[in-house]
Order: structure tokens, then C-alpha cells, then sequence
């Protein structure tokens, strides 16, 4: 195998600089050290921005006698001349091919990225079953999709369940003593709590990481130099949510809510803006205003780093906290417009959420953002929850031209049909019939006098199919990659037609999947993750819901 | 008081692979990390006020571009010479220098470009309104000049297909 001239052949590329690799602080290439290959199966613009990629890029290069290097899903162009070629997918940092490293890591954050992931595998000349694999590197994942592993386990050797700060140095140490036995590594890595390993492995506790407050933040990782709008300081500044609505699976599986001090967040905001040049601090959370000291770290960033041109941002919120400082303080932030989430207007529907936030407190937030400045506001809902009727979708219509009147703010929407998660009280439920939900949003987008987005109707089915996937599934994302399945999260490359294709491959149909209920005293298929939150809670909740 | 700085740096590889956007969001960051006293544009969206030559077309290499940066006040040798280190692989500063305050911007006394031309020619017939071709030592050559306030990309105007360039030469208004 020749090496390419590099230099010659990647300006021929779409967006090139995502394979040169030479970022600001890239990682640093070390001899005679583990090689790990961290893989994000997604485009470089949205791997380089995710904070659980550079958590753990972070936490390998910490590790002595490691060091990582970064791969992405390629573009189509550069897939066509890999496989043109025959060559194999590379690295950025070195450029040598996935299938020489010790270990390549998958970070698995959303379903419509699995194809993209056996696909890399496929290019790197790496067998996606682990049956059908010898002598490859380990393949390792970790990520929120591992809230439910059942689908994916067929493709990994071992898999990081929750968060990875307190369990990847244990389970990279283990690695380093037994790299010569493998087998012996995974049975004495399935007794660390937080991992599972497919074929060993019963059951698994998902991992927490109790320091939050604690280092390992990436102060510097690697920036992207093409599109540098996107280009900002990720502040993490809670972890959890106070809140427990009944539809979100992030505040089960991030539970129990950690913040970080005002203190640490500072020395970590100083230390990047530092390092990366970067003028703007987003503050990345759940929901940022829970934060205790909100307002005190508002006014230490603002007092800080005014002077530097560097501000902070913050993007979505709860009203009530809107109506105090916090409003004042986030009028001399940049003014994109204002983001919401009522999520229903309709109080039935709020009780079967579990998210009770006024109508009131939402029109005197608008109210009060005009006044400051704001020119525009967004504002989330959801439909298709349980016991939905035409007058709860009415009540969505009637509600934008509320806030629209009573404030003067431009309004746009965003419709988003409900996907039962895992570990969420919706576990159980069957989900509203697809074109139903499309009529629904569609009767939104006539009526309501906003700009209302849409959603698509194949990945919806798609993802809820996915999120609750049993072990049958991981044929079905075999087939579909097979027909030629790929980079599903965007919506020009997204095609149904493979997939139902698909669903025929394997015997089945998306409907047979999709409209399935569960019983609650059926054994789901990700009952096997124990997390924080119990099943007993779930269900207590599920019920209120039900009687809601 | 405000202070203008003009920056000449060179882009080779890997650095050509990014576009002339992203080049000057490098430039900023490294300005900023360097702690150079920058001025800002006033409002909710505070700028860096900069200003750079025409751009520069993916995957070209170039010894010599600019770009004009104000500064609050005057700097360090020291604070000036740390921009080189907080650069990235590919870019290299070659000269900061001050300009005075009503001195015309760098994209107004540029005047054209010459590039090398790197790869086969297949085709020497071109179209040369806006360039002009010369050989020598059996290396290619094209000189682009601004017409109407635009400097074309040499790809674009010369007819020579399927070749690649490397900057050599910026020339300037006498």
C-alpha cells in the first residue's frame, strides 16, 4: 500500500482542511504508546464540536502510554476515492490507516449515525460483526446511545456505558497490563462498574461521574479551522437536570444534576479563551438557569473577559428565571433571538408530561424580551403525546398568536413528534401514527402565524425504531448499510426507501417495530443498564402520566 | 489612540487546505491568544477590525500575503513576535510592520499576482485578457492583474487546464 501524496490530492476534496489534521492544538503524535483512534461516526463540523468527543480524546492523551488520534465519517467524495483506490480510512493526525491502531473508541451519541459507524468499519477493512472479526484492533463505543446497547452490541468488543471520566482510565490501565490477551482483558473488564461487554456481560451499571466538579475538562482540545462560525468555547457547566419530564431521556440518564462551582468555571473559561483564541463561552447544559449561581457566573464572565471581546451565550432557558436579573444579564450577551420550550400549551397534556410551565409565565418572558431588545423568539413543542386531541394541537396555534400579539416578537416554532426513550416513563408507549403526526405538524405550519419548521417523517421513524431497537436490529442496520445507507442524519442523504428496503431484508416492515407498546411486565430489551434512576420510579411515573 | 498593523505571512500545506475565511478566523484567534491590544467594533457583536488582501484559492501555496489589523495601542516586540507561535502548521508570519493612519488599506495598493504555474499545461492558448504568460528555465509563469477592482484566480483566466498554482509574487500600485 502507497502512501498518497497527500499534499497533491486533498485540495481535490469538498472542505479539505477536515482531513489535514495540524489543527490548534491537534494531538500531540508520540512513538512507542498505545495508539487509540477515537471515531466519531458523523462529519467533521459535528464531531469537532461535541464535548463527550474531547472529554475522551482528553482523558486517552492524560493516560500514560497512550496517545489518540481522531478519524470522522468521510464525505462522499473522499468515500468514493477510499474505496476507488482501495484504500483505508486514515487517521488525521498521522494519516496511517483505523485497522493498524491498538484500539479505535466510537463515541455513539444518536441513531441515525449507526450506519455511518459500520460504514468506517467497513472502510477501515474491519469485519462490523464481532463473530466474524480476528486479530483487529479492539472496538470500543461509548455514548448515550448505549442507554440502550441491545442493537449495537453485535459490533463492539466492549462498551462504555454512561460517562466516561470515571471509568476509561480504569479500563485503559487494565488494557495496558493484558494488550497480549485479549480475552482475559475483557472477562476481568466486565467487573468494572460502568462497563458492558457484549457476550460477558448481564448486566451493567451506567456510570456517573461523582467528581463533576473535578478536572478532565478539555481545556484545549483540537479546533476546527473550517467553519469557524461554529467556533466557540463549550462551558459545561451542569450536569442533570432538576427537571424530570416525562418525554426526556437526558435527565434519567445524567441523573443525579451536578454543577460545577463558579470558581472552577472560571479558571476553566480563562484557561480556554486562553488557549483557543475563541471569542465566544457557550454555556452547554441541560438547562442552564438551573444553575444556583447563574447570575453571579453571568456577571464574572461578562466582567472578565469584556475587555477581550470574548462574550458568553446561553441557549435555551426556563421563563420563570427569565423574569429576574437573569433577562437584564442576557441583553448584553450577543442577541440571537430567544429560545423556549413550553414543550404543550394545553394543561392536560402538561400533567401528562410532568413539565408544568404556565402559559402566563411564557407570554410575560416574551413580553419582557421585547422590552430589552430581543427581536425574535423560538419556541419548542412537542406533539403526539399521550391522549393527544385536535383541541391540544388547536391550543398550540392559538398560544403562538398569544405571544406573537402580546409581545410583537417575530416567532418561529419548532414541532417535534414524541419519540418514547428508553429509561423515560414513555418507555412503554406505542408511538402516534407517523402521517398523523406529519397532518398535525403540517395543520401547525398553515395555521399558526409563525415560521414553523418541519420534521422528516422517515428519520422520525427511524429514530424511535432505533432508540428502542432490540438485539434483532443490528441486522437491519446491516442491511441498510448493505443497500447503502449513510450519513441519515442529513436529510439530503436520508433515503426511507433503503430502509424499508431493509426492514424486507430481514422479513419485517418499519410498522411492526415502530407501533410496538410494551407491557409493563414485559423484559425490555435495555433493561439490562442499571442506571441511577430505577425502574420502580419509571413506572410510578408512567402511570401518572396515563391517569394525567 | 489607534494603531494600525500590517501582517505578511506566508500558507503552505497543510494550512492551504483551508479556505481564506477560515484563515483570517485563525489569524484572530492567534492575535487574540498572543494578547495583542486589539480594537474592537463597537454594538453587541464587537469585532476585530481587520482587513486582508484578495483572498487566496484553496490549496494555492503563497510567500506573500497580508492583512491590516487595528490595534488600541502600540505593542511589545515581545507580545508581537508571540502571534508566530500561536499560528498553526503551513502559516508563518514574515513581517509586522506599522502603517500610518491614512495610509491606503492593503487590498487598494495591491495590484496583481504571480503565480507559478505547477503541473502539466495542456492547453497554451488562452484567452489572456487579465494575464499575461512567460517561460522560463521550462517553468510557467502567469501574471494576473486587478481589473475593475477584482483580481481574477489564475485557474479562471488563463486556459491552462487542470494545473495548480503557487503564489510567488505580490505586486503593488507604484
Amino acid at each position: 500500500m502507497k502512501t498518497p501524496d497527500w499534499e497533491k490530492i486533498l485540495p481535490k476534496f469538498q472542505l479539505p482542511g477536515r482531513y489535514s489534521g495540524g489543527e490548534y492544538s491537534a494531538y500531540p503524535n508520540r512513538e512507542n504508546t498505545i495508539k487509540f483512534l477515537l471515531a466519531f461516526p458523523d462529519d467533521y463540523s459535528i464531531g469537532m464540536s461535541s464535548l463527550g468527543f474531547h472529554t475522551v480524546g482528553n482523558i486517552v492523551n492524560l493516560q500514560p502510554g497512550f496517545s489518540c488520534e481522531r478519524v470522522f465519517a468521510p464525505a462522499i467524495d473522499m468515500e468514493e476515492w477510499l474505496r476507488k483506490e482501495n484504500y483505508p480510512l486514515f487517521s488525521l493526525e498521522s494519516k496511517r490507516p483505523a485497522g493498524s491502531f491498538d484500539i479505535i473508541g466510537f463515541s455513539m451519541q444518536y441513531e441515525l449515525s449507526f450506519t455511518n459507524f459500520i460504514n468506517m468499519l467497513e472502510l477501515s477493512k474491519i469485519e462490523p460483526r464481532r463473530e466474524d472479526r480476528q486479530d483487529c484492533p479492539l472496538i470500543m463505543g461509548g455514548g448515550p446511545s448505549f442507554a440502550n446497547p441491545a442493537a449495537l452490541s453485535a459490533f463492539f468488543d466492549i462498551i462504555i456505558l454512561g460517562e466516561a471520566e470515571p471509568v476509561l482510565p480504569e479500563v485503559l490501565s487494565l488494557y495496558q497490563k493484558e494488550k497480549n490477551d485479549r480475552n482475559s482483558f475483557l472477562l476481568n473488564a466486565a467487573a468494572i462498574e460502568g462497563v458492558f461487554v457484549p457476550g460477558i456481560s448481564k448486566t451493567a451499571r451506567y456510570a456517573i461521574f461523582k467528581e463533576f466538579d473535578n478536572t478532565y475538562f478539555p481545556v484545549s482540545p483540537p479546533q476546527a479551522l473550517t467553519e469557524s462560525a461554529h467556533a466557540r468555547i463549550n462551558l459545561e457547566i451542569n450536569r442533570g437536570c432538576r427537571n424530570r419530564c416525562r418525554f426526556c431521556q437526558a435527565s434519567v440518564i445524567y441523573s443525579p444534576y451536578r454543577e460545577k462551582t463558579v470558581e472552577k468555571l472560571m479558571e476553566v473559561a480563562s484557561a480556554s479563551v486562553a488557549s483557543t483564541g475563541y471569542d465566544e463561552i457557550s454555556l452547554t447544559s441541560l438547562s442552564g438557569t438551573d444553575h444556583t449561581e447563574i447570575i453571579r457566573l453571568l456577571d464574572e464572565l461578562h466582567y472578565s473577559f469584556r475587555s477581550l471581546g470574548v462574550s458568553a451565550v446561553m441557549s435555551s432557558m426556563r421563563p420563570s428565571h427569565f423574569a429576574s436579573g437573569l433577562a437584564a444579564r442576557m441583553a448584553r450577551m450577543r442577541k440571537g433571538g430567544i429560545t423556549l420550550a413550553p414543550e404543550t400549551p394545553s394543561k392536560k397534556l402538561q400533567k401528562v408530561i410532568g413539565k408544568n410551565i404556565s402559559s402566563e409565565e411564557i407570554i410575560s418572558a416574551a413580553v419582557e424580551a421585547a422590552r430589552l431588545g430581543w427581536k425574535r423568539i423560538k419556541l419548542y413543542f412537542m406533539i403526539g403525546l399521550p391522549g393527544e386531541d385536535a383541541e391540544d394541537i388547536e391550543s398550540i396555534i392559538s398560544f403562538i398568536s398569544l405571544v406573537k400579539k402580546s409581545s410583537g416578537l417575530t416567532v418561529s416554532a419548532s414541532i417535534s413528534p414524541l419519540v418514547p426513550q428508553p429509561h423515560t416513563p414513555f418507555q412503554w408507549v406505542s408511538a402516534q401514527d407517523p402521517d398523523q403526526l406529519l397532518q398535525k405538524a403540517e395543520y401547525i405550519r398553515k395555521k399558526a402565524p409563525a415560521k414553523v419548521s418541519r420534521f422528516n417523517k422517515g428519520q422520525h421513524i427511524i429514530v424511535s425504531i432505533l432508540s428502542r431497537a432490540d438485539a434483532s436490529l443490528s441486522e437491519l442496520l446491516l442491511a441498510a448499510r448493505k443497500r447503502g445507507a449513510r450519513f441519515d442524519q442529513w436529510s439530503e442523504h436520508f433515503n426511507f426507501e433503503i430502509w424499508e428496503e431493509a426492514f424486507r431484508d430481514i422479513g419485517s416492515s418499519w410498522e411492526e417495530y415502530y407501533f410496538r407498546e410494551y407491557k409493563t411486565s414485559e423484559v425490555l430489551p435495555w433493561d439490562n443498564v442499571v442506571l441511577e434512576v430505577g425502574r420502580e420510579s419509571l413506572l410510578k411515573a408512567y402511570q401518572k402520566a396515563m391517569e394525567a | 489612540m489607534t494603531l494600525r498593523v500590517r501582517i505578511k505571512y506566508s500558507k503552505r500545506y497543510p494550512a492551504t487546505l483551508i479556505g481564506h475565511l477560515d484563515t483570517m478566523g485563525v489569524f484572530q484567534r492567534g492575535m487574540r491568544m498572543a494578547g495583542w491590544p486589539l480594537e474592537f467594533t463597537r454594538g453587541f457583536n464587537p469585532r476585530i477590525k481587520l482587513s486582508s488582501g484578495p483572498p487566496l484559492s484553496l490549496g494555492v501555496s503563497s510567500n506573500a500575503e497580508y492583512l491590516d489589523v487595528a490595534l488600541r495601542r502600540r505593542m511589545s516586540a515581545y507580545r508581537s513576535g508571540l502571534l508566530k507561535e500561536k499560528l498553526i502548521e503551513g502559516l508563518e508570519v514574515v513581517d509586522i510592520s506599522e502603517i500610518e493612519k491614512d495610509d491606503p488599506g492593503i487590498n487598494t495598493i495591491i495590484s496583481g499576482f504571480d503565480y507559478q504555474v505547477i503541473g502539466e499545461v495542456l492547453e497554451k492558448n488562452p484567452p489572456f485578457s487579465k494575464c499575461s504568460l512567460r517561460e522560463k528555465d521550462g517553468e510557467i509563469f502567469v501574471r494576473v492583474m486587478k481589473v475593475d477592482g477584482n483580481i481574477a484566480n489564475p485557474s479562471k483566466v488563463s486556459g491552462l487546464k487542470g494545473c495548480s498554482y503557487k503564489k510567488i509574487k505580490t505586486l503593488f500600485v507604484d
